[in-house]
């Protein structure tokens, strides 16, 4: 690594504005009221000559082959060299239909940004709109002000995660009992509690440039809130979106992004989306908030331990460098894919893949939302100890969603039994929450398959940024 | 283990009536759920065994001991008797101690308004009655019976004493250990649940359920009217009813195994690190729902642990072997002006066997890792260990480790917590917050060094009697 490493950073905030808000019908408990600042957070980095852009959304992603167009068209950066992602907070909204050019998934049969009214449609594409041209703005002003830097990492830990596959053992009315596996709480199961800090600071001052922040979690603590006026729901960039405020509070003038590490399967340890086994049967029952301040306290709580962790991270760094290689490679997993009628494709289902070197750090990207014991695997083959996996990044560039594993199919309900759930041609009898693993129900993965898939892209994608 | 098991349960509800609760302040006639006090009868055609778990009303044991004693000649040695630890309940007369920690200078029972003192009494006596009653019955309804039992986990606790990394407004760092959770420490996840029914019916009669949390998800509620605290029995109490509706007429009884240092995973009681200097910093709940919220989430999660580790028992036995025996433990101790007593500090240790089952009771709140020392030093593989068991004649308060005493906040800076009086060589001013040290280390009696070393003579000798 023979590069002076340069960085720079900007932030803009993205609060949905009311106006955008009256119109959203398809959340008619939203309220305007903004717990914490939704925020876009961009951290260029440079080698003088090539240039990476990370860029985080609390909320407003849009199409992402528009975010794409843009940068390029704007700055001349390619689309490998971007790293685009959602923090995916749950109290946030999207800019317009989260999978841009890509047609639904056709097995979901429920939540399908078409079929809402046509008002909500504009509001949210309008919102798009503002962000993606705030994102523009914020990507200029962080290459403008890119100076030499050094750059230092640690990992840490926090436990305000958990499994969330939940296993109920539930009493039939025979007496039999029956194993069923739905959202919940599975402590006794062993998830990553890594959390991963990069540091940026400025070479002359010494002062932190920028902090990127990697831990596996759901960051929905606020996802049934009633914090807003009327007891409605407020916006929030849940645990990550406040340990970014808290850290760019404590160094006034950087720009700290949180991202998602593996999560597909991990919340929150609590959360105000309440799951409980009936006492009586056994079976999952969804417990459900009604005040104000239950949210928020759940917020601080795990905000605040979550942050305390990262700091102790922070203060766990050892090396700083001002020298970088900064390399990029895109690939795409291609494997089995079920279509609408059930019938499998080759090739069908897709999960992008990016990998950003920087120095001895690779940021690993994918498209959707990763189950926990993939995350484990592709660092375990991957060349470089530390290989940092992002998920939501580049979402719209392929239906990804919740990347399960082979368990998650094996453990739900029966794949006849998922099939028949959701409204399919009129029928709007959608099941709840707790009739199988969420993402299951609709999803388009084949079992058997992605292990290999991930070896081999993992693999390729080091051979060409090593 | 020739001899036939005999088994009989009994509740009592010991909610605390209008004219007691009138008396006490902060609190009114709001009850999340019933306070029970449970038998379980044991016999083996010749001895009995009672084991006595309260949710409220526990009152100065040796008077309890004595009527057991005079009206059904069941000896001291021969009874468990516990507390279940919930804070929302109330003690009967003197918080049921009849020796107190002259280290001890706030919360002090003597201080406490005259009828508030009065309200307490009459409420133990009332409540001892209510017992008295209760073993009259499981002793009337002893039948043949079977006993199985099995081992789960349940993740529902956490320990509590979390590491607070606080920079000073010198930029240095200090370490400072207080109330809070630390989930990444290891600590003790299991459930023992024992099992009896009837021979004949197959029908359950009693059980004894044991798992190492502080009672206290609804610490500190406000769930009453005009925010006054409700009454609860907290998780184990919410586990018991459970239990008892599913299985009409049998009496389920939860005890707290070694929680010193163990909370709940979340609680009423809130505590964060300050996200600028993480300095732990205190949240009081304004509504009541957070209270409600987690008791019901925690006592369902932790119930389905319960009946989960039930389904598991796969060996039931009509046969058993009843003995008993108590020792104390007498190591140095403090007195208030810091002078250090031989044999001052005291644990009272019971053992009573059931079959392959050893209760291991202790009378104060055990660490986790003292538990774990007496488990490995037991010769019986299913050693359960019960807390707050006979306190009141010995004060051995929280049963702190030595690792509490190197992490909580220097000697002189605990001797010096309390509300100063008039006594020589007082020096406390400053009644200690609740996040000033590590807790119970601000007034202990021990002296670090010596506990592991007698639990483990004692933890032999006990076995040495009842094998």
């Amino acid at each position: 690594m023979e590069k002076q490493l340069y960085c720079g950073v900007a932030r803009r905030v993205a609060n949905p504005s009311e106006e955008v808000i009256r119109r959203i019908h398809r959340k008619p408990d939203r309220s305007a009221t903004i717990l914490d600042d939704l925020c876009i957070r961009v951290v260029a980095i440079g080698d003088g000559d090539t240039k990476f852009l990370l860029i985080s959304y609390d909320s407003g992603y849009s199409c992402i082959d528009d975010q794409f167009a843009e940068i390029e068209s704007n700055f001349g950066i390619p689309s490998e060299q971007v790293m685009v992602y959602d923090c995916h907070s749950h109290t946030k909204l999207y800019g317009g239909y989260q999978f841009g050019n890509l047609p639904p998934n056709p097995r979901k049969h429920y939540q399908e940004f078409y079929s809402w009214p046509q008002e909500e449609q504009e509001a949210m594409n309008e919102y798009g709109a503002i962000t993606r041209a705030l994102m523009i703005e914020a990507v200029g002003e962080a290459i403008g002000n890119m100076r030499p830097a050094k750059m230092g990492h640690a990992k840490g830990e926090s436990y305000v995660n958990v499994c969330r596959n939940q296993r109920y053992e539930v009493e039939l009315p025979d007496g039999t009992v029956k194993e069923h596996y739905t959202i919940g709480v599975e402590p006794g199961y062993d998830i990553d509690h890594t959390v991963f800090v990069m540091k940026f600071e400025d070479v002359e001052t010494e002062k932190p440039i920028a902090f990127f922040i990697n831990y596996p979690v759901h960051n929905c603590v606020m996802i049934d809130n009633h914090s807003g006026e009327d007891g409605k729901k407020a916006f929030s960039g849940d645990i990550g979106g406040n340990c970014s405020l808290y850290m760019e509070e404590k160094y006034p003038e950087c720009v700290a992004m949180w991202s998602s590490a593996p999560a597909g399967n991990i919340n929150p340890i609590y959360g105000t989306e309440i799951m409980y086994p009936d006492p009586e049967t056994g079976e999952p029952v969804q417990l459900y908030t009604k005040g104000d301040e239950i949210g928020k306290v759940m917020l601080k709580m795990l905000s605040t331990r979550h942050f305390a962790d990262i700091m102790e991270t922070v203060r766990s760094i050892r090396h700083m460098t001002d020298r970088t290689e900064l390399k990029s490679a895109v690939e795409m997993s291609m494997t089995p894919g079920l279509d609408g009628d059930n019938v499998v494709h080759e090739n069908l289902y897709k999960i992008r893949m990016q990998n950003l070197r920087i120095g001895d750090v690779a940021l690993l990207g994918f498209s959707g939302e990763l189950y926990d014991s993939y995350g484990k695997y592709i660092r375990e083959i991957s060349p470089l100890k530390n290989t940092v996996i992002v998920t939501h990044v580049a979402v719209g560039t392929a239906q990804s969603e919740y990347i399960l594993s082979d368990w998650a199919l094996e453990h739900s309900a029966s794949a006849k039994e998922r099939q028949e759930m959701g409204p399919r041609d009129g029928d709007t009898s959608r099941k709840g929450l707790s009739t199988c693993i969420v993402g299951t129900e609709h999803s388009q993965i084949v079992p058997g398959y992605l292990k290999q898939s991930f070896k081999e892209h993992t693999l390729s994608l080091f051979d060409k940024v090593l | 283990m020739e001899k036939q098991l005999f088994c009989g349960a009994a509740r009592r509800c010991v909610n605390p009536y209008k004219e007691i609760i009138e008396r006490i302040s902060g609190r009114d006639d709001t009850f999340l759920d019933s306070l029970y006090i449970r038998i379980i009868a044991v016999g083996d055609g010749e001895k009995k065994c009672l084991l006595i778990a309260y949710e409220s009303g526990y009152s100065p044991i040796e008077e309890q001991f004595a009527a057991i004693e005079e009206r059904f000649g069941i000896p001291e040695e021969q009874i468990m008797l516990f507390d279940c630890h919930s804070h929302t309940k109330l003690y009967g007369e003197k918080e049921g101690r009849t020796t107190m920690n002259p280290r001890k200078r706030f919360h002090l029972y003597q201080d406490w308004p005259k009828d508030e003192r009065d309200a307490m009494k009459e409420y133990g006596l009332f409540a001892r009655e209510q017992m008295l009653d209760g073993i009259e019955e499981a002793l009337e309804h002893m039948r043949p019976a079977r006993m199985g039992h099995a081992k789960g986990e349940s993740y529902i606790n956490v320990n509590r004493n979390q590491r607070y990394v606080i920079e000073q407004p010198d930029g240095t760092l200090k370490e400072h250990y207080t109330i809070g959770v630390d989930p990444s420490a290891p600590i003790d996840h299991t459930v023992f649940v024992m099992k009896f029914e009837d021979i004949e019916t197959n029908e359950p009669i009693a059980f004894f359920i044991n798992y190492p949390v502080h009672n206290c998800a609804a610490i500190g509620n406000n769930v009453g009217k005009d925010g006054a605290r409700a009454w609860s029995s907290d998780i184990g109490g919410n586990c018991s009813q459970y239990m008892e509706d599913k299985f009409k007429g049998c009496v389920a009884m939860w005890a707290s195994g070694p929680a010193g240092n163990i909370n709940p995973m979340i609680c009423n009681q809130i505590v964060y690190p300050d996200p600028m200097t993480g300095a732990p910093t205190r949240y009081v709940p304004k509504d009541p729902e957070l209270a409600t919220v987690v008791l019901k989430m925690l006592s369902t999660r932790h119930f389905a642990d319960i009946m989960s580790t039930v389904r598991k028992i796969d060996h039931m036995t009509e046969r058993t072997e009843l003995k008993f025996a108590i020792e104390v433990s007498e190591t140095p101790g403090l007195d208030e002006n810091n002078v250090v007593h031989e044999d001052l500090y005291k644990v009272r240790m019971q053992t009573i066997r059931i079959g392959d089952v050893a209760l291991l009771g202790v009378s104060g709140e055990l660490y986790d890792s003292f538990g774990k020392l007496i488990r490995e030093t037991s010769p019986m593989k299913n050693t359960v260990i019960v807390t707050h068991c006979a306190f009141g004649m010995i004060i051995s308060e929280y049963i702190l480790d030595d690792w509490a005493f190197e992490h909580s906040v220097s000697p002189e800076e605990r001797m010096g917590m309390g509300p100063r009086d008039q006594k020589e060589g007082w020096v406390g001013t400053k009644l200690p917050g609740l996040v000033d040290c590590i807790i119970g280390t601000e007034h202990s009696q021990i002296v670090p060094g010596y506990l592991a070393k007698s639990f483990e003579k004692h933890t032999l000798s006990l076995f040495d009697k009842v094998l």
